[in-house]
């Protein structure tokens, strides 16, 4: 390669453009073919590199646990989470008390997050959902 | 004037290769745990709770550069508690090193039924002596260690026998007296020992104020 580049910087010292039809095909050539290779390389490695994790997070509002015990309507959590592998849920309690989450607890103005490593299904029991269950699907 | 240009052009393609192959290696941040991480984190090293036989007070600290895993049960439970010792048992088999630097602390909530001998030999059992059996009769220590860690247990007697309930979640403790994870029952064996590896493995924490 350095070869083939020295007589055409030669050439462009003494005559411009007059080794443009020996060295030019050659070196376009090349060119094109790290092109191409980053390309390709660049396009695998965005298919190849696995997606970030995908993070769920529900805010507990100051004044839940009040609006439960007075049977008041609550929308802190669905009943159902649908969540890819590897994804993550985060509660935010902003109330005074601490709430359980299936066996899971979470102290008054704590930030609690649990990773679902694997594939499945769980319900658990709830108070922060309307009809105190909720069912996680890790797909 | 062409060759300075391709120099130019493959200096560029080079350059810019690099920086792909440094963003293609740049994921190598903290390792997440698999376990529920609190923000911020409950402190226990605070909490002091009898010991076995010999009754001598135990703080809820793990040795230095180890961890103490921490369960609320009761030896006559059916379910909860064994599947939770033996997963912890698990885990700590698959650990290829560290596994003798973690000791399990297990406070009983049922400490009627439960004495000292009954409670060492049941911890005893699935971890030899890497063991911290903890009970008390009075309920209120039980019910300030229990808070500490978020946890709950009642028993009553009813006409069909003892109902027990009780938290089933295991609690993670470093050096400082800081919960650093907890596991939810059901978590598996593999994700257990997939945190024990990274508690393990991490830098030893600043020592806390007591």
């Amino acid at each position: 390669m350095t070869d083939l580049l020295a007589p055409a910087d030669e050439a462009d010292d003494t005559a411009p453009g007059t080794s443009l039809g020996s060295a030019g095909p050659i070196a376009a050539g090349l060119v094109l073919m790290l092109v191409l290779t980053i390309g390709f390389g660049a396009l695998f490695w965005t298919i190849a590199k696995p997606p970030s994790p995908e993070r769920l997070t529900y805010t507990i509002p100051a004044g839940t646990d009040l609006r439960i015990t007075t049977l008041q309507p609550i929308d802190v959590i669905p009943a159902e989470i649908r969540l890819r592998k590897g994804g993550s849920i985060t509660l935010i309690n902003e109330d005074k008390v601490s709430f359980q989450f299936g066996t899971l607890s979470v102290g008054a103005g704590q930030t609690v997050t649990k990773t679902f490593p694997e594939v499945g299904s769980f319900r658990n029991t709830c108070r922060l959902t309307p009809g105190q269950e909720v069912l996680i699907t890790v797909y | 004037m062409i060759a300075r240009r391709l120099r130019g052009t493959t200096a560029a393609l080079l350059a810019l290769l690099l920086v792909l192959a440094a963003c293609g290696g740049g994921s190598g941040s903290e390792q997440q745990l698999d376990g529920a991480v609190a923000s911020p984190p409950l402190f226990v090293g605070d909490q002091q709770l009898p010991e076995g036989e010999s009754g001598e007070p135990f703080t809820f600290r793990a040795p230095e550069g180890g961890l103490l895993a921490v369960y609320f049960g009761y030896t006559q439970c059916p379910d909860l508690c064994p599947t939770t010792m033996a997963d912890i048992k698990a885990a700590l088999e698959r650990l290829p090193e560290g596994a003798d630097r973690v000791s399990v602390a297990m406070v009983t909530v049922d400490p009627e039924r439960d004495n000292a001998k009954l409670l060492t030999a049941y911890l005893g059992h699935f971890f030899g002596d890497a063991i911290h059996p903890l009970r008390t009769t009075r309920s209120e220590d039980l019910k300030a260690v229990e808070e500490a860690f978020l946890a709950t247990s009642s028993v009553q007697k009813t006409k069909e026998g003892v109902v027990v309930e009780h938290t089933a979640t295991t609690s993670i403790v470093d050096e400082t007296g800081t919960v650093v994870v907890q596991w939810p029952f059901g978590t598996s064996a593999e994700s257990m020992a997939h945190d024990f590896a990274i508690l393990l493995d991490r830098e030893p924490p600043t020592a806390k104020e007591t």
